[in-house]
């Protein structure tokens, strides 16, 4: 009985986790290199070479990690700032806190427009403040070189999860007794905070930081709707290269769905491993 | 407390209600030019337009319910027995691999993979195929929850109820389900909420026939109707804070 429950259990794992990843890889591998679709003729590198000519998936890839670093950087900073510098009246956090976490990337990324576009909210207040007297006084943050908007709008969604996270692990890992304990053995306040407990919070947290970072760079509706036409993040670009209505643009996008798959797979492994060498010691 | 952090807390808290306050204006407001702050007119027009049978946006949210239930629902129920499984399993480390594989890819990357087995199979552009879509990125995260919460702790408490005489069925209604009431709570309400805050995976596999409140949100903004746009928005975030205030005790604090 014990032996065919696994079986039905393995067999659910593999139809659906397994089968629809494995398929979608190999299809999109077979795919880029020609040995599949319409217009494929021949098995060639030609897809390969194209993007890595063009340089698509590398910037793309790079302006994804630099919106990702930027997002995540800012966020986590703030949040240690919150967590170490804002005492709440109780160690439990209060309901207000989760309010951020409802808010989801669309409806974030139509905040944004409404608020920081040049005919937005916060134009229109400066406009009647006399701060600025024509619209184009107003900065570009929106669908702008450096991605601004994008990198506000994570920083929106992030910070608030990063904060009730780093608040959990202050207590979990017991960073006020080790602050205590320093202090103690004769360190100083700005010791504490820099040597003590910043570390012990990011060491500890770096796994779901990781995987925060990896969530921002393939985010897709924050970027689609707040991002410029060029560069774009890799979600969007690899979308935009599927859908086009020149057919011969398709294998350079499986191209890059099956490249992107093996970085992401590497840095989950890494995450994975590390968060079991921690567990282990 | 003391007056500094009060203030900074009255800040923040203003900070956390503006978004809240911006959709729920805009979902009042008629006509907004530049550069007035207030628009031309407030009315309740879009409200009256939701409540009325036959109005889109209301079958748009019965959908997106509809949809997150089956999804929340399966998942937390396949993803028990499966993070059990995984558990206990001398590959467990790969497994978990693999589960949080297509959780982390990006789940519109994924979409883009297999949509061409769900056009192969008729379930591109339907109720169905947007189900099993989102089953695809629900399931993984909830087994990801489970697999934590099967300890090998958990699993001798289970066999201590074997060993004491009781049967399998027994162990696993008397002491796994009342032990894991917590956890399935919380898997069904995070479930819920990655099919309910889904988009790019539904566009993609619904190929926007099947229409969730994500997809009516983005088709407003891009029609540059954002009072209708805002409406969809304060009923896109309802749901969750009714559920994040239901299950504040068991969500992040304890299982991230």
């Amino acid at each position: 009985m014990h032996r065919i429950l696994s079986y039905i259990n393995a067999g659910f794992f593999f139809l659906l986790i397994v089968l629809p990843l494995g398929g979608g890889l190999i299809y999109s591998f077979l795919y880029s290199i020609g040995g599949l679709g319409l217009l494929n003729e021949e098995i060639s590198g030609k897809a390969l070479l194209t993007i890595w000519e063009e340089g698509t998936f590398l910037k793309s890839l790079f302006y994804s990690v630099y919106i990702a670093l930027l997002s995540i950087g800012i966020s986590v900073a703030l949040s240690l700032t919150l967590t170490l510098g804002i005492k709440l009246p109780s160690r439990e956090n209060p309901y207000w806190m989760y309010m951020p976490l409802a808010l989801p990337g669309m409806v974030v990324a139509f905040l944004m427009f409404q608020w920081l576009s040049r005919t937005g909210v916060f134009s229109r207040v400066m406009f009647q403040a006399g701060i600025i007297s024509e619209i184009t006084d107003f900065p570009v943050l929106i669908q702008d070189e450096l991605g601004l908007g994008i990198i506000i709008a994570h920083v929106l969604m992030a910070t608030p999860f990063f904060w009730i996270f780093f608040r959990g692990l202050y207590q979990t890992e017991r960073v006020k007794e080790l602050g205590g304990i320093s202090a103690s053995l004769g360190a100083q306040k700005h010791q504490i905070l820099w040597k003590v407990k910043i570390p012990v919070l990011l060491q500890q947290g770096l796994p779901t930081i990781i995987l925060y970072f990896l969530f921002v760079l393939g985010s897709y509706e924050i970027p689609l709707l707040l991002g410029q036409s060029s560069p774009q993040m890799l979600s969007v670009t690899i979308i935009r290269k599927l859908e086009r209505f020149n057919l011969l643009d398709k294998p350079e996008g499986y191209a890059m769905i099956w490249m992107y798959a093996l970085i992401v797979l590497v840095a989950v492994y890494a995450i994975l491993s590390l968060h079991q060498k921690r567990k282990a010691s | 407390m003391k007056k500094g952090p009060r203030f900074f807390i009255a800040i923040i808290g203003l900070g956390i209600a503006f978004p809240f306050l911006t959709l729920l204006l805009f979902s009042f407001m008629k006509g907004w030019f530049f550069p007035s702050i207030s628009p031309t007119t407030w009315t309740l027009d879009y409200w009256i337009q939701l409540f009325q049978v036959e109005g889109e946006l209301l079958q748009t949210s019965l959908t997106s319910i509809l949809i997150s239930i089956f999804v929340a629902f399966v998942s937390t129920l396949l993803g028990f027995f499966l993070g059990k499984w995984m558990a206990t399993h001398p590959w467990r480390k790969w497994w978990l691999l693999l589960a949080y594989f297509p959780f982390v890819l990006s789940p519109v990357i994924l979409a883009a993979g297999i949509q061409f087995f769900f056009i192969k199979f008729g379930l591109s552009g339907n109720f169905l195929g947007v189900l099993i879509a989102q089953l695809l990125i629900a399931l993984p995260y909830a087994i990801i929850i489970y697999n934590g919460f099967w300890s090998p702790s958990m699993l001798d408490r289970e066999k201590l109820a074997r060993t004491l005489g009781g049967t399998a069925w027994q162990a696993f209604w008397r002491v796994s389900i009342p032990l894991s009431s917590g956890v399935i709570l919380v898997v069904f309400f995070q479930t819920f909420l990655i099919s309910w805050f889904e988009y790019g995976l539904t566009r993609l596999i619904g190929l926007g026939k099947v229409k969730t409140l994500t997809i009516q949100v983005f088709q407003f903004v891009t029609e540059t109707n954002i009072f209708l746009a805002a409406l969809s928005g304060v009923l896109l975030v309802v749901p969750p804070l009714i559920l994040l205030w239901v299950n504040k005790r068991f969500v992040i604090n304890q299982w991230i």
